[in-house]
């Protein structure tokens, strides 16, 4: 095993090899940093390049690409308060506010070195992992993921906001984002579901779009009323200054990181869930490592430990691997993409991954973390260049914001349709920042509401009731009920910590 | 008792849940039984959220969510009526450049958009003007293209002279 491990090694450090993986990272750097150019997307793009590649050079190629996607897609959503990628929306949270004090540089270095730390975690993970978890994924049916996904979705409302009314204002949002992601034609039964008679949206409203107006309108209104730069008025020496405070920050709080990574890895395990899912939790999780009231209000506007969670979220990158090359079982739409590429290079994900292309299967470890190393170093090289784009002028900068937006909607399927989309997504999320409604909810069931719909159909079809009765779902619930019940008991924490 | 702008926006969504569900009892089990679900969740929750703004409480500060959080006019120590010029001249600047994009396509509409906006809005001198413009076409062109080969509309000004005969 340890003789596969090294052949791995050996695999992508062959001057091709390492030329693909060269090539990869850049551009899935330059995918990461624009709004609106997907991950998945650019991934298909490069399939038709792979066919006279080897199966080490197309992984290196292919894989690099997609490894540094999120990691790269941060800095946008830092810098700007854009998600430039849909997986990387949760570093706003707190990621933008410390660019908007003038903290961009100590943002940038805290969320780089935790993403770089996320990611050594989820190859190491993926290692190690694959005999353990087999039967674990192979277990759950449709109707435990039902009851995970509401899981996610109830934790992250709870999450969002502090109180029961947040609570609330959580799972209204999470609601509407259902409702959004019904329009369209229903695979059941074929039937069309709020299309108002237009083609465009029988395929349903176009994530990208969704995505790209709903953050940054909110941003692009903020930086025209303020009508400074995103930092405000600071002087630039205070940008950079931060650097390696921020990298000192991630192993200041590492066993924060650690378990971030680990909720990272574990969300990418479990097929269909995303990248998405996996930033809000680790999110989440980072929220509730607030040990009083005062550090927890200190999230959302501008708290490391907020960047730190979703930057060490990239763990899922190798988790996401585990269900795609043992199982064929693609953790995302973008392993999806990849398993594709194991067909076009001649191999068939699964058991034969573990025995007759042991060394391809680690070569993707090593892959994860040399793809990363390269990505965080250049940027942690070239941090100061970029936080100083936070001093842009704010014209200059809203200019730029609104044509990657309307740029990136558009090219997402070349339909004015996905402009107007994400118009009216826009001025919804306006709405929902102005009036205290979480948009993290929202996006969440927008994004999996397809899938929730199938697995709660396939639920109730083939076990009716009894589907609520399943030992793995009661479990799951009571889970459930706890993540419902922590505000209250939130409440009554605080009141006795008031009482001391 | 008063309704905020949370309320109308629960109200609107008990709107939108109920249309919802009227719309769903009409189609087969198998389309409607995720929108029946959803509609009654989200008419509830959101009949409560209106029910106590109005008649109970609103929230509290400690109640508010962890989201982006928008600058306000005392932030800024500014008027609420700038604020609100403010918004309204964004808004229309981003219907601009919308209307640009239908009237001529991209490839005409980023280079004009770009001009205008950064000399009238942003009130950059014409070098910084032209200069940023040339940058952000010069990625748009080579990214969007020549790399992609993205489709572009002609834009409905182009298209009408066309159906007039006036271009081939």
């Amino acid at each position: 095993m340890f003789d596969a491990f090294i052949e791995g090694l050996f695999m992508i450090l062959q001057w091709k090899a390492l030329l693909y993986l060269l090539i990869g990272v850049v551009i899935g750097y330059a995918v990461g940093i624009l709004p609106g150019l997907g991950g998945g997307t650019t991934l298909a793009l490069m399939l038709p390049f792979i066919y006279k590649m080897t199966p080490g050079e197309a992984f290196c190629f292919l894989l690099g690409m997609h490894s540094v996607v999120q990691t790269a897609g941060d800095i946008t959503s830092i810098l700007f308060g854009i998600p430039g990628e849909g997986t990387t929306v949760a570093m706003i949270v707190d990621g933008y506010p410390m660019s908007r004090k003038g903290e961009a540089g100590r943002a940038l270095g805290a969320g780089l070195s935790a993403s770089l730390v996320g990611v050594i975690i989820g190859a190491f993970v993926l290692l190690f992992s694959i005999p353990i978890v087999r039967p674990l994924v192979l277990s759950l049916g449709s109707p435990e993921m039902v009851v995970v996904v509401m899981l996610g979705l109830t934790c992250i409302s709870g999450l969002s906001g502090e109180g029961k009314r947040a609570l609330m204002l959580g799972l209204l949002s999470a609601g509407f984002g259902f409702m959004c992601c019904m329009i369209g034609q229903e695979k059941q039964a074929g039937i069309l579901r709020f299309t108002f008679g237009q083609l465009y949206l029988w395929n349903g409203l176009p994530i990208t779009a969704v995505m790209v107006g709903f953050f940054a309108f909110p941003e692009i209104i903020d930086l025209a009323v303020r009508g400074t730069s995103i930092a405000g008025s600071l002087p630039s020496g205070n940008l950079t200054k931060g650097v390696w405070d921020g990298v000192k920050d991630t192993f200041r709080n590492f066993g924060l990181t650690v378990r971030c990574s680990l909720i990272g890895t574990g969300i990418g395990i479990l097929p269909g869930l995303g990248g998405g899912v996996a930033q809000w939790l680790a999110y989440a999780h980072a929220t509730q490592s607030a040990k009083t009231p005062e550090e927890r209000a200190r999230f959302g506007k501008g708290e490391v430990r907020g960047v730190i969670g979703p930057g060490a979220s990239t763990g899922k990158e190798g988790g996401a691997l585990i269900p795609t090359v043992a199982f064929g079982i693609p953790g995302s739409s973008a392993m999806a993409i990849l398993m594709g590429a194991f067909l076009i290079v001649g191999i068939v994900p699964g058991p034969d991954m573990l025995s007759k292309h042991l060394p391809l299967t680690f070569s993707f470890v090593w892959i994860l973390v040399i793809a990363n190393i390269l990505t965080v170093v250049g940027s942690i090289l070239f941090i100061g260049h970029m936080a100083k784009l936070t001093l842009v002028r704010g014209g200059i900068m809203i200019a730029f914001i609104l044509f990657l937006c309307f740029i990136g909607a558009y090219a997402d399927s070349n339909h004015i349709g996905d402009v107007i989309v994400m118009l009216v997504s826009g001025w919804i999320g306006y709405l929902m920042v102005k009036f205290d409604f979480p948009r993290a909810p929202f996006i969440l069931a927008f994004v999996l509401g397809k899938q929730v719909e199938s697995y709660y159909f396939i639920s109730v079809t083939r076990y009716g009731v009894s589907w609520l009765y399943r030992p793995k779902v009661i479990f799951l619930f009571c889970l459930l009920l706890l993540a419902l019940l922590y505000p209250f008991v939130q409440d009554k924490l605080k009141f006795r910590k008031g009482g001391k | 008792m008063k309704i905020t702008g949370r309320s109308w926006m629960a109200l609107a969504l008990m709107a939108l849940s109920a249309g919802m569900f009227v719309n769903a009892l009409q189609w087969p089990r198998s389309a409607a039984l995720f929108p029946l679900t959803i509609a009654v969740f989200v008419f509830v929750l959101a009949a409560i959220e209106v029910f106590l703004a109005l008649f109970l409480k609103q929230t509290t500060k400690e109640e508010t969510t962890v989201d982006f959080k928008m600058v306000t006019a005392e932030e800024m120590d500014i008027d609420h009526a700038t604020v609100r010029k403010r918004i309204m001249l964004i808004s229309l600047w981003i219907f601009f450049f919308f209307l640009l994009i239908l009237l001529v396509g991209f490839p005409v509409a980023v280079p004009l958009f770009f001009v205008l906006f950064l000399r009238f809005y942003a009130k950059e001198g014409w070098t910084w003007t032209l200069v940023l413009t040339a940058v952000a076409w010069a990625f748009f062109y080579g990214l969007f293209v020549r790399l992609l080969n993205t489709p572009f509309d002609d834009g409905w000004i182009v298209d009408g002279l066309r159906a007039l005969g006036f271009l081939t």
